[in-house]
């Protein structure tokens, strides 16, 4: 089996067969991730001393609890600690870059473009947000795609396309690990006549 | 005996395979064979004999409930069933998190199917064979050793069948394993994995206790006593308890029965001794 037969159909389309399984994999890889939660940074226009504030997710998938640090925790964070919640039920919307208000309010943000690309926004009731800004491009995307895991969207990050070809592509590789050397044609082969009849014959040879 | 192309078991009986699987055949008749996939060994069914590339095997207990084994050097068989082990693991390693070793188990995995490859491939010198069989099996012993996974015995880069050798003989073969994946992981690493290494000896030791006399200051009725290892540092026991009864002067109920008295515990590893270790004798009824 060569480079080349990764393209044949029959390769292509256990490929595609196999892809949901690995999307899952990947669902539930981010949604683990926010169970973790993330320590996030506040962002305040007079310069004082960086606050952190810290969100997760519960273990049952329901509630998002967060609340303020004084520094960023090296060990775990206790869970009375984290006083706010917020339902998942209740996340109207997520959005992100220039429409988050946070970007809006603070004009001088707006230029700041590394920013715009880390921040977002979830909307709940009718016009309350709970705001974020991801401490890099890595824990945004984990983010982005555990929200849309939750509130059943496709995830569409970079993270995930390289995460899935990662994982898709190993496991092609050992599916057709006994096709080693074997040539693989190009289309199924036609199926014979259906057998006229069961009668099976047991061949010693 | 490999599956070249996917067959969605459109007549009846039909068997629903993906390309790559392995079937093994047991009947054939104009142009279709029945047989089963060696994954799903209990679902048979019939499908075209045009989709299937043969390989040859050796046939045991021949008749209805035979098995098939290909005839491959075994290194291969082993490789094919170790990585399909590990492709479980190696993905809830993605689930957890668990970085570091997802990328090192993913490099080592391709590493051993590009090996793999080349055993099946290349017209390989004996010697090239031997040296690739090396790679191959220090990569396989690393891989097991990591995702905690039991070590295989082999000798001459072969698994070996463990009834076929003596205890001490096996152990010997699991000393050796572990030499060569120190040894080309020293090569590699820093010093501080192998220091890690050592700390994780596999070197058992046993320790027998046989009770004499036991005396405390409040036995005076028929006492169970329950004797275990325990960590003092981490505060709880490390070993099994193993149970004396005792009569009221403190001397052992069954006097007659001295192989009760006494207790080995085996298997403790290095670290195991590098405890704050006690042995703790509890009473039955209540701590003292």
């Amino acid at each position: 089996m060569n480079q080349e037969d990764f393209q044949s159909r029959p390769v292509l389309e256990l490929r595609e067969k196999i892809q949901p399984e690995i999307v899952e994999l990947i669902k539930q890889q981010r949604l683990n991730r926010l169970c973790e939660g993330t320590c996030f940074r506040k962002i305040s226009t007079r310069r004082r001393q960086d606050k952190f504030w810290y969100c997760r997710l519960s273990p049952n998938h329901k509630v998002l609890h967060y609340g303020d640090l004084e520094e960023n925790p090296q060990a775990e964070v206790p869970h009375d600690s984290l006083q706010e919640k917020l339902p998942v039920a209740d996340i109207k919307a997520v959005v992100t870059g220039k429409d988050c208000p946070h970007m809006k309010e603070k004009g001088a943000l707006k230029q700041n473009k590394e920013l715009l690309e880390l921040a977002f926004s979830l909307l709940y009731e009718s016009d309350e947000y709970l705001n974020f800004i991801a401490p890099d491009k890595h824990e945004y995307s984990v983010w982005m795609d555990g929200l849309n895991a939750l509130l059943g969207k496709e995830m569409t990050s970079d993270l995930t396309k390289s995460d899935l070809d990662t994982l898709l592509s190993m496991e092609m590789k050992l599916r057709l690990l006994d096709l080693e050397n074997i040539q693989i044609p190009e289309a199924p082969p036609p199926i014979p006549k259906e057998p006229s009849s069961y009668d099976f014959v047991y061949d010693c040879n | 005996m490999s599956f070249i192309s996917s067959f969605r078991g459109t007549v009846s009986q039909g068997l629903v395979l993906e390309i790559g699987e392995t079937v093994q055949i047991l009947e054939k008749s104009e142009g279709w064979y029945r047989g089963f996939s060696t994954k799903r060994p209990a679902i048979k069914g019939i499908f075209p004999a045009s989709y299937v590339y043969l390989k040859k095997a050796v046939i045991t207990n021949r008749g209805q409930y035979e098995t098939a084994v290909p005839l491959e050097d075994p290194i291969i068989t082993e490789v094919t069933s170790t990585l399909q082990e590990w492709a479980v693991l190696w993905k809830q390693l993605y689930v957890k998190h668990k970085v570091d070793l997802f990328y090192k188990l993913r490099h080592v995995m391709t590493e051993l199917i590009d090996l793999r490859r080349q055993m099946l491939s290349a017209q390989l010198m004996q010697e090239q064979l031997r040296e690739v069989k090396r790679h191959i099996t220090v990569r396989l012993d690393w891989g097991n050793e990591h995702l905690g996974l039991d070590l295989v015995p082999r000798k001459e880069y072969v698994m070996v069948d463990p009834d076929q050798f003596s205890i001490s003989d096996l152990y010997r073969m699991h000393l050796s394993s572990r030499h060569s994946v120190q040894q080309s992981m020293s090569q590699g690493d820093s010093g501080k994995q192998r220091h890690g290494d050592t700390c994780r000896g596999l070197v058992p030791h046993h320790l027998f206790v046989s009770l004499k006399s036991f005396t405390y200051n409040t036995i005076g009725e028929d006492t169970d006593i329950l004797i275990c290892l325990y960590d003092n540092r981490e505060a709880k026991p490390i070993s099994e308890k193993f149970l004396v009864r005792l009569n009221k002067n403190g001397a052992p109920k069954n006097p007659e029965r001295v192989d009760r008295l006494c207790a080995l515990f085996t298997d403790l590893s290095n670290k195991d001794l590098r405890r704050d270790l006690y042995i703790l004798a509890h009473d039955g009824a209540q701590d003292r």
